[in-house]
C-alpha cells in the first residue's frame, strides 16, 4: 500500500503538472549552467572556444603584459619621463612569447609572438594599451594586425562590444521578466474578460464553453484559478469536466449535460437530423411539468441555416427538444428560432452549455432556459388534477406527515372531502419512506369494492388469492421491515363492507392485531360514516381518524410563489397572494388552478400577475370547473337533495348580502333551515339534516362559522347567479315536498 | 297543461324537408336487418330482448311483414346499437325505414377546420401532466366523437400506428363482465381476456413498451354502468401506474358530463380535463360551401340564421344558394321547420313543468350564466341539445338561444302541442 501522503500527492499532482514543474527546473539549470561559464570565463578571461594550452599561453602574456604595463609607470613616476625602449623599464623574458615596443610616449605595444601556433590567429598579431597620467588608467586596443576577438579581455574591445556576455543575458533576462510582468499586468487589467471576472466572479460560469481552456490558462498564469473557482462557487471538479466537454465526442457530452441535471439518457435513433438526438427522462424532482424531453447535438459543420431548416421542419410531437449547439457561429440563428414560443426548441448556446456544467444547481439553469424559451405553460409546474406525483409539487401538510412519519407504525384513517388532497397526502408518504430501513410502504387505489382482488392484481397473484396471503407476499417482499399499506378510494370497498358484515375489513384489523401490517385507508363519506356515524363499525376503533381540510395559509402562499418564482415570475404584491389563498379557502388544488390560469395569460416577456390576471382566473372556466361537482356527495338521492337545498339556501343568503366573496359573510343554521323546511311542509329528519350538513362540512363545501355554515371557499358563492339559485332553491324545495308527500301518501 | 299529443307533431315533423332521404328504399330495412343479424349472430330474441320488443315484432320486421313505426324509431336505434353498426350503418337503417339520421353524415355535417380542431386537441391532451385524460364533451349533431377518421389519423401520425387504440364499450345494458372485457380486448388486438383483471393485465403489458399509448374512448356512458365503472377504474388505475404513458380521449355528450359532474364516484373523469368542439366559423362554412358545390355565398349570413348549428348551417347555406334574395325572416321561418330542431325540442316538452319554463325562456334573450356544467336540469337538456349555445359578452358567457330560427320553431312546437291539446 503506498503511504497517505504519497496517495495524498497523487491526488494533488497530476502528471501534467508534475511534467510542467519539471520543463521548469532543466530550465533554470540550463540557464544557470550557462551564466555560471559565463561567469568563469569572465573572469578567466578565455572564450568559450579557446583550447587549454594556447589559453595558459594567452594567460602568461596577459600576466606578463600587465607586469610590463605596471613596470613602466613605476619608470615614469621615478624619472618623470616615459620610456624609449622597453629594456629601459622592463626585461623581457625570453619565452617566445611576448614582444612589447613604446612607439611613443604612455603607449605600450605587444605583439605575440611565433610562439603560438599558427591555427590558434595569434601568431604576430598586435595590441595597443595607453597609460592617462591624469587619471593613472590604462586603456587598451586592438593594434594591426589585430589579436582575435576571442581572445581580448572585455577592456580591449571595441566601445560598441562593451557589454559582456552575462550582461547581456542578464540584460535579457531583465527585459523578459519585465515583459512577462508587463504582460500579466495587462492580462489582468486590460483583458475585459478577466477584467469582469475580477469585478462578478460569477460570470466564470457564463463564458462560451470553448473559451474555458483559455481562461483556465490564463487564469493559471495569473495565480488566480483557485480563487477565481471559490468565489464563483465553481467546484474543481466541475471545472475539470467543462474543461473536458469541449473535446468529448457526443455521446459523452449528451452524459455530461444529462447528469448535471440527474437525467436518463440514450440515444434516439431515426432522426432526420444532422448530428446525434438522446431522449432525456428527466427526474420528478425537477420543480417543472417535464418529464422528458430530446436532446440534440448537430453535427460539426452544420451551418446554422441548414440546422435551423431541419428544426423547422421537424415533427417532435409534444416533446421539448434541446439543442446544444456546437460553436458559436450558429448560437445567434438557433437561439433566435428557439425563442419563438411557438415552438418546442430550445437552445442551449456556448455560454448556457458553460452555466449548466459550472452551476452549483444545474437544474435552476434548465428551468431558466425553459421558462425564456418556451410558453410557460407547457412546463408550468403547477399540477391542477389528481394527486400530486412530484415533490416539488407538494407543499405545506407537514403535521399530518409528521404524525405518520414519526411514530410507530400503525393504522390510520384519512377522511376528506374530494380533490382535498388525500392521495397527494398518501402518495408523499409513500415517497417519504421509499428506501425506509425498517418500514416498507406501498400503495394501492381501489378502482371498486374489490380490496383483494386488486391487491391480488398489484401483486401479479390469482386474483381469488385470500387477503392474508397476499399481506404474507408484501410482508415477504418487504424483508425484515414493517409493511404499511396505503388503500386509497376506500368507499365503494366500505359500502360493501358495510352490506356484507365487515368480513374483509375483520382481516385487515387481525392483520394488524398480529403486526404484520398497518393500513391507512383514505375515503370520503363511507369512511366517514362508519367512523363517525355507524357506531355498530368495527372500522370505528381501526385505527386514528386524521380528517383532511385546508391546507395550511403559510403552505398555500408558498405554493403560490415558489413555482412562480422558480419560472422567474412573481405577483405584484403580496396582497394579491393573500386574496387569492383566501378566495380559494386554502384549498390547493384551487390555488394551483387560478396561478395556472395566471401563467397562462401572462403576454410574452412579461413576468408580473397582476389583479386583473387574478380576476380573470377567479372567473375562468377551469375554476368553475373544478367548484363543480359537489351535488352528489351521497349515493343517496335523497341526501343529495338535502344537500343540495342547503347549498342553495347559503347561496341565496350570500346573494341578499351582496354577493361578496367572503367567506363567512353569511351564515345559516341548522335550525333556521329546519324552520325553512317545515314552512314548506317537508319533514326531513334532523338526522338527515344534520348528516347533510356534515357531509357539506367534510367535503369542503361549507364551514362552521359561528352558530351556522359558511361557503368555505368564499369562489363557491361564484358559480350561482342571484336569480338563478332562486328557481334552483325552489324547484329543489317542491320536488322534495312532492317527493315526501308521495312518501307520507304511500305510507 | 294538458298531456301533449305528440301524434300532432309526429304529423308536423314528417312534413318537414329532408326528413327522409330518398337514397335508400324502405324495402331494404329487413334485408339490412337480416345481414347486420348476421354478422354478429344476433337472434330476433337477443334483439327483442335488448331493445324491449316482442320477438315476433322483430321477426316480423326481419321478414318484412312490418316495418318499425316512426314512435319506435327509439327501437331501431338501440337495435343499432346492440348490432355494433357505424354511424354510417345506423343512418342506413334508419334511412331503409324512413326515418331521419341518428348521425349526421359526413357530407352534411359541418366541422370546424377539422385539422386544426383535431390538431388543438391533441396538443392539449399530449400536454396534461401527469394525467393526460381529456373529454370532449359535445352537444347532440356533432358526433361523438366528432371528426373521428380525423382524431384516429391525427393520433397515428402523433403516436404511430401500433399505438392507437379505439374503445367502444358494448352498449347492451345486460352484457356479463367476461363479455363487456372480452368485446373491448377484441377491439384491443388482446387475446384470451374474459374479465376485468385479465384486460387490465394485457392494457398494463401493453403500456409497458415504453411508448405513450393513445386511447380513443367512444360511448363510455352507454351500456351496463356498473361495467363501465369497473373500466373507469381499470384506466384510472393504469393511467397512475403508467404515469403519462397512456393517453385517453373520452367522448360523449349530455351522460358523460352527468357522470362527471354528478356521478362523484369515478375518479377517472374527476381528474379529466373537459374539452369542447369549437363553434362553426366563416372557414367551415366555406368548406360545406365548396362539399355542395356552391360558389356564391355570405358565411356570415348563414351563421347568423343558423347560430352555428351543425344541421341548420348547411340548411341555411341550400336556402340560401336557391334563392339569395328571401328575407332574414323568411329563411328563419323556414329554418324553423327544419326536422332536427323539432326532433330535439319534442323531448323536452314531455311535462307540463318543462313546457311552461321554456315557453317563458324563449321570450329570453339570455338564459342564464354559462357554466362547466349547468345546475338547472332543463337548461342542461337544451344545452346539450344543442339549442342554446354559451357566448362570451363582455359581462362574461352567457348562455343564448342559437339563433332566432330555433326560438321561432319552439314557439311553433308549443303552439301546435297547444292546438293538439
Amino acid at each position: 500500500m503506498s503511504p497517505p501522503w504519497l496517495t495524498r500527492l497523487r491526488g494533488e499532482v497530476s502528471w501534467r503538472r508534475l511534467l510542467r514543474v519539471l520543463a521548469i527546473l532543466a530550465g533554470i539549470y540550463a540557464v544557470g549552467v550557462l551564466i555560471l561559464r559565463l561567469w568563469i570565463a569572465n573572469l578567466t578571461g578565455f572564450g568559450p572556444m579557446q583550447d587549454p594550452e594556447t589559453a595558459a599561453m594567452m594567460g602568461m602574456n596577459w600576466s606578463e603584459m600587465a607586469r610590463a604595463q605596471s613596470e613602466a609607470v613605476e619608470h615614469f613616476e621615478e624619472h618623470g619621463n616615459w620610456p624609449d625602449s622597453p629594456r629601459a623599464f622592463y626585461r623581457v623574458e625570453d619565452n617566445g612569447l611576448l614582444r612589447i615596443q613604446t612607439p611613443e610616449p604612455f603607449v605600450l605595444r605587444f605583439g605575440m609572438s611565433r610562439g603560438f601556433a599558427p591555427e590558434t590567429g595569434l601568431r604576430d598579431t598586435w595590441l595597443s594599451t595607453r597609460f592617462d597620467p591624469a587619471s593613472g588608467q590604462w586603456t587598451c586596443q586592438n593594434d594591426t594586425p589585430p589579436l582575435p576577438k576571442a581572445w581580448l579581455r572585455g577592456d580591449c574591445l571595441p566601445p560598441t562590444q562593451h557589454w559582456s556576455p552575462l550582461e547581456w543575458l542578464l540584460f535579457v533576462l531583465i527585459v523578459a521578466v519585465a515583459a512577462l510582468i508587463l504582460l500579466l499586468a495587462g492580462l489582468a487589467l486590460l483583458d475585459p474578460r478577466l477584467a469582469g471576472l475580477r469585478k462578478q466572479p460569477r460570470r466564470l460560469r457564463r463564458q462560451p464553453i470553448s473559451e474555458l481552456p483559455r481562461l483556465h490558462r490564463q487564469l493559471g498564469w495569473l495565480r488566480r484559478r483557485r480563487a477565481s473557482l471559490a468565489a464563483a462557487e465553481i467546484a474543481e471538479s466541475d471545472w475539470r469536466e467543462a474543461l473536458s466537454y469541449a473535446q468529448a465526442d457526443d455521446d459523452a457530452r449528451a452524459q455530461m449535460l444529462a447528469l448535471r441535471v440527474a437525467a436518463r439518457s440514450s440515444r434516439s435513433p431515426g432522426w432526420s437530423l444532422p448530428g446525434q438526438v438522446y431522449e432525456w427522462k428527466l427526474p420528478p424532482t425537477l420543480p417543472l411539468a417535464l418529464d422528458r424531453a430530446l436532446l440534440y447535438l448537430p453535427a460539426a459543420g452544420s451551418s446554422a441555416r441548414d440546422l435551423v431548416r431541419h428544426l423547422q421542419s421537424l415533427q417532435t410531437g409534444q416533446d421539448v427538444l434541446i439543442v446544444a449547439t456546437r460553436d458559436a457561429a450558429t448560437d445567434a440563428a438557433l437561439l433566435a428560432y428557439a425563442s419563438d414560443t411557438a415552438n418546442l426548441c430550445v437552445c442551449l448556446d456556448q455560454i448556457t452549455q458553460c452555466e449548466w456544467l459550472l452551476h452549483p444547481t444545474p437544474a435552476d439553469v434548465l428551468v431558466a432556459v425553459l421558462a425564456r424559451q418556451l410558453r410557460i405553460t407547457r412546463i408550468s409546474p403547477y399540477q391542477t388534477r389528481g394527486g400530486i406525483t412530484r415533490p416539488a409539487a407538494f407543499f405545506g401538510r407537514a403535521q399530518l406527515l409528521a404524525r405518520v412519519l414519526n411514530r410507530e407504525p400503525g393504522n390510520y384513517l384519512l377522511v376528506g372531502g374530494r380533490q382535498l388532497g388525500k392521495t397527494s397526502l398518501m402518495k408523499a408518504i409513500e415517497r417519504r419512506f421509499a428506501e425506509h430501513p425498517s418500514v416498507y410502504c406501498h400503495y394501492l387505489s381501489l378502482r371498486d369494492h374489490r380490496l383483494g382482488a386488486r391487491l391480488a392484481a398489484e401483486l401479479e397473484q390469482p386474483v381469488e388469492t385470500p387477503i392474508d396471503e397476499l399481506v404474507g407476499l408484501l410482508a415477504r417482499r418487504a424483508g425484515q421491515r414493517r409493511v404499511l399499506l396505503l388503500i386509497d378510494e376506500t368507499d365503494l370497498f366500505l359500502r360493501e363492507e358495510a352490506r356484507s358484515g365487515y368480513a374483509q375489513l375483520a382481516s385487515l384489523r387481525s392483520l394488524s392485531e398480529e403486526g404484520r401490517c398497518h393500513f391507512m385507508l383514505a375515503g370520503f363519506w363511507d369512511l366517514y360514516q362508519a367512523t363517525a356515524i355507524d357506531y355498530a363499525s368495527p372500522i370505528r376503533n381501526f385505527g386514528e381518524v386524521i380528517t383532511l381540510g385546508a391546507l395550511e395559509a403559510d403552505a398555500c402562499v408558498a405554493l403560490a410563489t415558489e413555482p412562480l418564482a422558480r419560472l422567474g415570475i412573481r405577483f405584484a404584491h403580496a396582497d394579491l397572494v393573500a386574496r387569492l389563498v383566501h378566495a380559494c379557502g386554502q384549498r390547493a388544488n384551487l390555488v394551483a388552478i387560478l396561478c395556472q390560469h395566471g401563467l397562462e395569460q401572462l403576454e410574452r416577456g412579461d413576468r408580473v400577475l397582476g389583479e386583473t390576471h387574478l380576476n380573470q382566473a377567479m372567473a375562468s372556466d377551469a375554476l368553475l370547473d373544478a367548484l363543480a361537482g359537489w351535488a352528489r356527495l351521497s349515493p343517496d338521492p335523497a341526501d343529495c337533495a338535502l344537500d343540495r337545498i342547503i347549498v342553495y339556501r347559503v347561496a341565496q343568503a350570500h346573494a341578499g348580502q351582496g354577493g361578496e366573496a367572503t367567506a363567512g359573510a353569511v351564515a345559516l343554521t341548522l335550525v333556521e333551515f329546519m324552520q325553512l323546511l317545515g314552512r314548506r311542509g317537508i319533514a326531513a329528519s334532523a338526522e338527515a339534516v344534520r348528516g347533510s350538513f356534515a357531509r357539506l362540512q367534510l367535503a369542503y363545501v361549507l364551514q362552521r362559522q359561528g352558530e351556522g355554515y359558511a361557503f368555505a371557499v368564499p369562489l363557491f358563492a361564484a358559480q350561482f347567479h342571484a336569480q338563478e339559485v332562486d328557481a334552483l332553491l325552489e324547484r329543489e324545495l317542491a320536488a322534495l315536498g312532492v317527493a315526501g308527500a308521495t312518501q307520507a301518501g304511500g305510507v | 297543461m294538458s298531456p301533449i299529443d305528440i301524434s300532432v307533431v309526429h304529423a308536423r315533423v314528417r312534413l318537414c324537408p329532408q326528413s327522409v332521404p330518398d337514397t335508400m328504399p324502405v324495402s331494404d330495412f329487413p334485408s339490412l336487418l337480416v345481414r347486420h343479424m348476421r354478422r354478429i349472430r344476433a337472434s330476433a330474441a337477443g334483439i327483442a330482448s335488448e331493445i324491449g320488443m316482442s320477438r315476433e315484432a322483430v321477426n316480423n320486421w326481419r321478414n318484412g311483414d312490418s316495418v318499425p313505426s316512426r314512435k319506435h324509431r327509439d327501437k331501431v336505434v338501440a337495435c343499432a346499437a346492440y348490432l355494433r353498426l357505424s354511424e354510417l350503418e345506423t343512418n342506413e337503417l334508419l334511412a331503409a325505414v324512413g326515418f331521419e339520421p341518428e348521425f349526421p353524415a359526413e357530407h352534411d355535417r359541418v366541422v370546424p377546420a377539422a385539422t386544426s380542431a383535431v390538431g388543438a386537441l391533441l396538443d392539449r391532451l399530449q400536454q396534461l401532466r401527469p394525467y393526460p385524460i381529456l373529454m370532449l364533451l359535445t352537444p347532440a349533431h356533432l358526433g361523438q366523437p366528432p371528426e373521428r377518421a380525423a382524431i384516429l389519423a391525427d393520433a397515428q401520425r402523433r403516436y404511430g400506428a401500433d399505438n392507437v387504440l379505439h374503445l367502444q364499450p358494448p352498449f347492451s345494458l345486460h352484457a356479463d363482465a367476461a363479455g363487456y372485457f372480452s368485446a373491448l380486448a377484441e377491439q384491443c388486438g388482446f387475446r384470451d381476456v374474459a374479465s376485468d383483471y385479465a384486460f387490465e393485465a394485457a392494457l398494463s403489458r401493453r403500456l409497458q413498451s415504453g411508448r405513450p399509448l393513445f386511447c380513443l374512448v367512444s360511448r363510455f356512458e352507454q351500456g351496463d354502468p356498473l361495467l363501465r365503472d369497473v373500466l373507469a377504474g381499470i384506466l384510472r388505475s393504469l393511467s397512475e401506474m403508467h404515469s403519462g404513458q397512456l393517453h385517453l380521449l373520452i367522448c360523449g355528450g349530455a351522460a358523460l358530463a352527468d357522470l362527471k359532474y354528478q356521478g362523484g364516484d369515478l375518479s377517472l373523469l374527476n381528474i379529466a380535463a373537459s374539452a369542447s368542439w369549437p363553434e362553426l366559423a366563416a372557414a367551415d362554412i366555406a368548406v360545406l360551401a365548396d362539399r355542395a358545390g356552391i360558389a356564391a355565398f355570405d358565411a356570415e349570413r348563414v351563421l347568423r340564421l343558423s347560430g352555428g348549428h351543425p344541421l341548420l348551417a348547411p340548411a341555411a347555406l341550400a336556402l340560401l344558394a336557391e334563392a339569395p334574395g328571401r328575407s332574414d325572416a323568411d329563411l328563419i321561418e323556414a329554418l324553423a321547420t327544419h326536422a332536427p330542431l323539432w326532433q330535439s325540442f319534442l323531448p323536452l316538452l314531455s311535462d307540463a313543468t318543462a313546457r311552461a319554463a321554456i315557453t317563458e325562456r324563449l321570450g329570453q334573450e339570455r338564459l342564464a350564466m354559462a357554466q362547466p356544467y349547468l345546475l338547472d336540469p332543463l337548461l342542461r337538456r337544451l344545452y346539450w341539445a344543442n339549442l342554446v349555445v354559451a357566448r362570451r359578452h363582455p359581462d362574461g358567457n352567457w348562455l343564448e338561444w342559437r339563433c332566432a330560427a330555433v326560438r321561432r320553431a319552439g314557439v311553433l312546437i308549443l303552439a301546435d302541442l297547444d292546438a293538439g291539446a
